[in-house]
């Protein structure tokens, strides 16, 4: 009876598992928690590790055995006294990064926000260049924003900038006082103008896809303007402003680059680039991975709190309404002075800062016009025989073009890879939503965003010290390896969306007609859902093509294009550095314009949904 | 009080015209329906009348005022023109529970808190929905959220109300109730209601008088059974009615005032009217199915289905290459192929000119 | 996501633990690379050559050296034209810590990362190669080398000095004496405020100049020039533990902008004719722009005119074999060359680069290194390793990381 009974179970199980394994999106979910378990849990477990150990630089200052336990780094960095030293190095610079995101957060959502309503309920003139435009500082590394707003406001009044005459100064003599060239307010500036972009993606998705007769509805009971933006438009739109907010905040806490360069005047500590410095110190490691971790729980914290405030009774799905039917708002006599001002500043920050880029290429004395040349493109001399390869001009140079192909073809692997990570994992936490597995898979999915590059380099770069993966030492599949994974977030954050749009009819539909699950993707779901596919694949690309401090440790030399350039600006031809620069944001530009010519595809279809 | 004129109204999005020229006057407590397929232009109309789109020509006027003049430049917003909008897919605010969805109008109109606190309780009576006051949307069926969006419309009384197929988005049997249930709210608030729907039995259901669009042109407007007996045109005859009615291509020839005849399946007809008849011409002869009358009479025809449905039986037959369709009381089952007389009787028989389509005479069909 | 975040930490932190204690014992491997360098401090350099030539053919691999400086790609270059058998990977140079990590993390697990390196930061080196016993010293026979240069083996001098712009109306007497960095006026000059100067905290060689300012040897010249400066000897008493010390907190509390590249510092200086004072490498005039001319532009501390204190600070960069190499005989032999005035005028010619070889020309117009020496800072490893906890900690008090 007993065993009859066990008998039956067993049968149980073994069916429940056999139907458990027929679903795809069960092998899926699976499947990518098993790759993630090992792939984002093993830096995130090495993060931690990292924290609690002795590295062999530390063995001085801890007095214990190279990679014994020890919780100097914590209490090193928290509470020293001496000197004041916890208060310097860490309290006092979390609390200036705590601001500059904070501000950074009102200026990206501020900015992307208004201009995200301009353009989708407006009747604003100019709306598609406007949109092409604006995306583009997002696209621009970060501290390309930096490097202009410093060439910018720069002026003869301010020491720190060797009392140069910048470009504002010399059309209209304004001399801008120092705390708008250095320190909290411009870090925070050029942060949110180079999220404001994502805030409008963000944004701008939620204004397109809501029911705009929810607004009207409002209209019709007689609301004014205001009231309808306060009491309906921007709590509908909150779940995509506090992910804005939310991943602003996080990605402004963590930059390493603006605020390192616009503190020339060394009045402004950052818990990042503070956390650089530890890093690069030959003792002090330990503490570096205590911030890294302090960083990557805050931004957690940060999560958990958004996830649980955008509740379920309120659900706010968006259901379409009657598509083109949206009535724009007359801005009336506004509508002139809005567009010029808003094209001057979507200019001025898209446009200028690249072409100061290009002809930073083209001085021989930075800064000095005067000294134009093309010397630095074309000429067929060797310019400094001790960089890496050949050092003829950018156009003539095998060893940056063949850099140039090796970083697209990363770019392109990683973003096949992220790409269709993505598109899978968006599909089992569609098809599987409330599984609990499901949720882990894409939770994890999203870690490698919290985790700083540089470690995340690091801890791959172990892995390829391991007898086991030396054969992955310097090769590209390193790189493709470790680039799938970091940039692997924001390509399941648009797969998911893109598949939580598509009905579950639509492959039951074919389901029943037995097509098989491969076919179902490649030839139902991917179709429909193609641009933001394609999108999904387009924000891996770019961010690879112009990443470098996730690569400096195991790409090898002049195999992939930033770190060709690294070895031309540390060997002081900053001129073929920013000539190369010029080229990745003119490549990505280019793809991205291409891809959307193509397929329709863009960006902001990957983040906006 | 607000009667609703429209002049000439026109509205292109780019080339693509939805609505063209359109003429109408909307008298006071009338029930409009806006009738047409998909696409007509029946939306746009109503939400240009609501001040939701901006016509790119024309005048509307709403009572004494006029609400838009493109020559003059016109153009008060929907806030102001005093209406109540009801949309297909109700619109409510799924931040807001129902209390407050039913309020917010009425704050907007500075009402004090324990009038608007009245008035609610008193629209989630009279709309039956009392114990939803403090859920939100997401947590109500179909029907209840309608009801919601009823009750938020309704709130602040508005003289004019427009609703754009409120109903499609119910099951039959609700969109049966929800019906009954709009006439007599109609009858109850005094007000204006213009509704847009697609489904024309529920325009005939409700309608005071019916606008018949096509293609962004007017095609008929008067009262329901006007539209029923005599349509307009072609396009009209053939939208309203279920199951459809009968053309038949034919030659008229006139032989007096009132008298002419008609070929049908062969044979030479006389056709009477009771007013004067136009010239000889080639004509399409409508026949509502429940002019042809089955089991006797002087044509023949063999049975090709029969669709009984309770309380009436559609009964198709093929006359030569004709297929012909009958409308029978009652359940009655006849057998497949098996040969039926019928005669056309009935003084509703419809001449449409073959060129213009449109209609040019009434009368009856005398064997 | 709650329960999985808590989960998630406790199995790190457990799991972390565990691991931290479990990796902590090591054992020592058999030494096959200290046993030939051994072996090869011995030899004639014949004997070597060919116990290089053996070994290498034996190997069937090319030879890896990595550096901070890409001077070594044109001396691997010499190299390979002297010994026709020798073959090497190509040489790209790496920043001084990513190459630290790069090697601890290979050294750590036992793992071959190439055969010789080259690297700088003295406190790095010490902490992070010298005492883990990652990487082993040869002392080269082509040259004499004095007791302090030779374990870790000096390779190379490099000198930061003080630079100004002197088209202005700033000339060659506008700084005379170091204190006048401090900012605070003496009896002889005026301080100067507009110092520009890389932060200690990114660029660990100027974390060891502002160490090595507190040492003894430092302190004697600061003493003596502010003597000479403010006409008065220093008398302490003001909390500083030294007058190194004081000098440090008041030079740095004096930096008016904290450039982030010596490169691009010194090619900005055609236009700084305001008074700016830039401390960075002599041999940056390498990249002072060519439509200019350095010699005419330029005063550098120590080079066209001299200042009281001291000229300028020497950091030196070492050549060490790694403990895993491959090829420890040809590495030696690498080292040999190296030494030699060929191997080393092919990798370095201009100014601001010297080697402890004496035979070994400098650049035209530039002095000899013992000629430097006399009047500047010179780093010196046990000093800063034996200070590094504290006065490292107090110098990051005074910098914004």
């Amino acid at each position: 009876m007993a065993v009859q009974i066990k008998q039956i179970n067993s049968r149980k199980a073994m069916n429940n598992l056999r139907s458990y394994i027929k679903k795809p999106a069960n092998i899926i979910t699976v499947l990518f928690f098993v790759i993630l378990l090992f792939t984002v849990c093993l830096p995130l477990f090495s993060l931690v590790r990292d924290s609690f150990i002795v590295h062999p630089g530390e063995v001085r200052d801890v007095g214990a055995k190279v990679n014994s336990f020890t919780l100097y780094h914590w209490k090193t960095l928290l509470a020293e006294k001496l000197y004041d030293y916890s208060r310097i190095t860490f309290w006092k610079p979390l609390f200036n990064s705590i601001l500059m995101a904070l501000l950074s957060c009102i200026i990206s959502v501020g900015f992307g926000g208004v201009v995200a309503w301009l353009i989708t309920r407006s009747d604003i003139p100019g709306k598609k260049f406007l949109s092409t435009i604006f995306v583009f500082p997002y696209i621009m590394p970060s501290w390309s924003i930096a490097m202009f707003w410093e060439n910018f406001f720069k002026n003869s009044r301010i020491v720190a900038c060797y009392n140069q005459v910048g470009m504002l100064e010399s059309i209209t003599g304004i001399c801008v006082p120092e705390w708008m060239l250095y320190g909290f307010f411009p870090c925070a500036m050029c942060l949110g103008i180079h999220y404001a972009p994502f805030a409008y993606l963000l944004i701008g998705g939620i204004l397109r896809n809501m029911d705009a007769n929810l607004e009207e509805a409002a209209t019709v009971l007689k609301a004014s303007r205001f009231k309808i933006l306060r009491k309906v438009t921007l709590p509908i739109v909150m779940p995509a402003l506090i992910s804005t907010v939310l991943l602003v905040f996080s990605s402004s806490l963590s930059s390493f680059t603006v605020p390192s360069f616009l503190n020339k005047n060394g009045s402004f500590a950052t818990v990042s680039t503070t956390m650089r410095s530890l890093f690069n110190s030959s003792s002090m490691q330990g503490q570096g991975f205590v911030i890294a971790i302090i960083l990557l729980v805050f931004s957690v914290v940060i999560l958990t709190i958004n996830n649980s405030l955008t509740g379920k009774r309120k659900s706010f799905t968006t259901v379409s309404g009657k598509s083109g039917q949206v009535s724009l708002v007359k801005l009336g006599k506004a509508r002139m002075p809005i567009i010029i001002l808003v094209m001057i500043i979507a200019v001025f920050f898209a446009i200028v800062p690249l072409l100061s880029f290009a002809l930073e290429s083209f001085l021989e004395v930075p800064g000095d016009y005067s000294t134009f040349t093309t010397y630095y493109w074309t000429t067929k001399d060797t310019l400094e025989d001790r960089v890496f390869g050949s050092s003829q001009g950018i156009l003539v140079n095998p060893t940056i073009w063949k850099a140039m192909g090796g970083s697209i073809i990363l770019s392109l692997a990683v973003a096949f890879i992220s790409g269709t990570s993505g598109i899978m994992i968006g599909y089992a936490s569609a098809r599987k939503r409330g599984s609990r597995l499901a949720r882990w898979v894409s939770n994890m999915a999203f870690f490698p965003y919290l985790i700083p590059a540089m470690s995340f380099g690091a801890v791959y770069l172990s892995v390829s010290y391991t007898k086991t993966f030396s054969f992955l030492r310097s090769s590209i599949w390193l790189l493709i390896i470790v680039g799938g994974i970091k940039f692997l977030p924001f390509a399941s954050k648009s797969g998911a969306n893109s598949m939580m749009q598509l009905s579950p009819e639509i492959e039951e539909a074919a389901m029943i007609i037995d097509v098989p699950w491969w076919k179902r993707m490649l030839k139902i779901l991917f179709p429909i859902q193609k641009a933001s596919f394609i999108s999904g694949y387009l924000l891996p690309f770019i961010s690879c093509m112009r990443e470098l401090s996730l690569f400096v440790l195991i790409a090898a030399p002049g195999s992939i294009i930033t770190r060709v350039l690294q070895d031309f600006d540390t060997n002081g031809l900053t001129q073929v550095s920013n000539g190369i620069n010029f080229l990745i944001i003119v490549i990505v530009l280019l793809v991205q314009f291409v891809t959307n010519k193509l397929t329709g595809a863009s960006i902001d279809k990957g983040i906006g949904g | 009080m607000p009667k609703i004129i429209l002049e000439h109204v026109t509205k292109r999005f780019d080339k693509f015209v939805a609505v063209d020229d359109l003429n109408l006057v909307i008298e006071d407590r009338d029930f409009i329906t806006l009738l047409g397929p998909s696409g007509c232009g029946k939306t746009t109309t109503l939400r240009m009348i609501a001040g939701l789109e901006t016509p790119t020509e024309g005048r509307i006027t709403i009572g004494d005022t006029v609400v838009f003049d493109s020559e003059k430049g016109i153009d008060i917003s929907a806030a102001r023109r005093n209406i109540g909008f009801l949309f297909q897919n109700y619109a409510l605010w799924p931040h807001m529970t129902v209390y407050q969805n039913i309020a917010f109008g009425l704050e907007n109109l500075k009402w004090d808190k324990a009038r608007i606190k009245e008035r609610v309780a008193e629209m989630l009576a009279m709309l039956k929905i009392e114990q939803f006051g403090a859920r939100y949307p997401s947590e109500l069926s179909g029907g209840q959220q309608q009801r919601v969006a009823i009750a938020r419309t309704l709130a602040p009384s508005p003289k004019v109300l427009f609703m754009d197929e409120p109903l499609s988005n119910l099951d039959a049997k609700l969109r049966l109730e929800m019906r009954s249930e709009l006439k007599r709210l109609h009858m109850d608030t005094d007000s204006t209601f213009v509704y847009v729907t697609h489904d024309q039995m529920e325009a005939m259901a409700l309608a005071t008088k019916i606008c018949l669009l096509d293609k962004g042109v007017l095609q008929q407007y008067e009262p329901p059974l006007d539209v029923y007996n005599a349509p307009a045109n072609l396009f009209v005859a053939d939208f309203v009615g279920n199951p459809t009615m009968n053309f038949i291509e034919s030659r008229f020839e006139k032989t007096g005032d009132n008298e002419g005849t008609v070929t049908l399946f062969g044979r030479t007809i006389k056709f009477k009217s009771s007013s004067s008849l136009p010239e000889s011409m080639d004509v399409v002869v409508g026949i509502r199915p429940e002019f042809i009358t089955l089991g006797k009479g002087s044509f023949e025809g063999s049975v090709y289905t029969t669709l009984p449905s309770g309380m009436e039986t559609t009964v198709k037959l093929m006359v030569g290459k004709e297929t012909i369709t009958s409308v029978v009381f009652g359940s009655v089952d006849y057998k497949s192929q098996s040969i039926q007389k019928f005669s056309i009787s009935g003084d509703g028989i419809l001449l449409y000119s073959k060129d213009s389509g449109k209609l040019e005479a009434m009368g009856s069909l005398e064997d | 996501m709650k329960k999985f975040l808590v989960l998630l930490t406790v199995v790190l932190v457990s799991v972390g633990i565990v691991f931290a204690n479990g990796a902590a014992e090591e054992a020592a491997p058999l030494d096959p690379v200290q046993d030939a360098i051994n072996k090869a401090q011995n030899m004639t350099l014949a004997e070597l050559e060919a116990a290089a030539k053996a070994e290498f053919e034996a190997a069937g691999t090319t030879f890896q050296a990595r550096g901070v400086t890409s001077g070594l790609k044109k001396v691997l270059a010499g190299f390979a034209e002297k010994y026709p058998w020798f073959q090497y990977e190509p040489f790209s140079s790496s920043k001084d810590q990513a190459l630290y990590t790069e090697l601890t993390t290979a050294l750590g697990s036992d793992q071959y990362v190439c055969d010789v390196f080259m690297e700088q930061d003295g406190s790095s080196l010490k902490a992070q190669m010298i005492d883990p016993g990652y990487a082993y010293n040869y002392v080269p026979k082509a040259c004499e080398i004095a007791p302090e240069d030779s374990n870790p083996l000096t390779a190379l001098y490099v000198n930061k000095n003080f630079f100004w712009n002197i088209t202005g109306d700033y000339k060659m007497d506008y700084l005379t004496n170091v204190w006048q960095l401090t900012g605070a006026d003496g009896v002889s000059a005026k301080g100067i405020s507009q110092l520009s100067f890389q932060n200690p905290a990114k660029e660990n060689v100027n974390m060891s100049y502002l160490i090595m300012l507190t040492s003894d040897a430092a302190c004697e010249k600061l003493a003596s020039a502010y003597k000479s400066y403010f006409g008065k000897d220093y008398e302490g008493g003001d909390g500083y533990k030294n007058i190194g010390y004081k000098f440090v907190t008041e030079f740095v509390k004096n930096v008016s902008t904290w450039h982030s590249s010596d490169t691009t510092a010194v090619k900005t200086m055609t236009t700084m004719t305001t008074g700016q004072v830039v401390y960075g490498p002599l041999n940056k005039v390498k990249d002072y722009p060519t439509t200019n001319d350095y010699h005419k532009e330029l005063a550098i501390s120590g080079w066209n005119t001299t200042i009281e204190g001291f000229d300028s600070y020497f950091y030196k960069m070492w050549l060490m074999i790694p403990k895993t190499a491959k090829l420890p005989y040809t590495a030696c032999l690498f080292l040999e060359y190296y030494f030699t005035p060929e191997g080393f005028s092919k990798g370095w010619k201009t100014e601001g680069y010297y080697s402890i070889n004496p035979a070994v020309p400098v650049a035209e117009g530039d002095h000899t290194l013992s000629e430097w020496k006399s009047n500047s800072l010179i780093e010196d490893i046990d000093y800063i390793d034996s200070v590094y906890k504290d006065a490292g900690t107090y110098i990051r008090s005074l910098v914004t990381l």
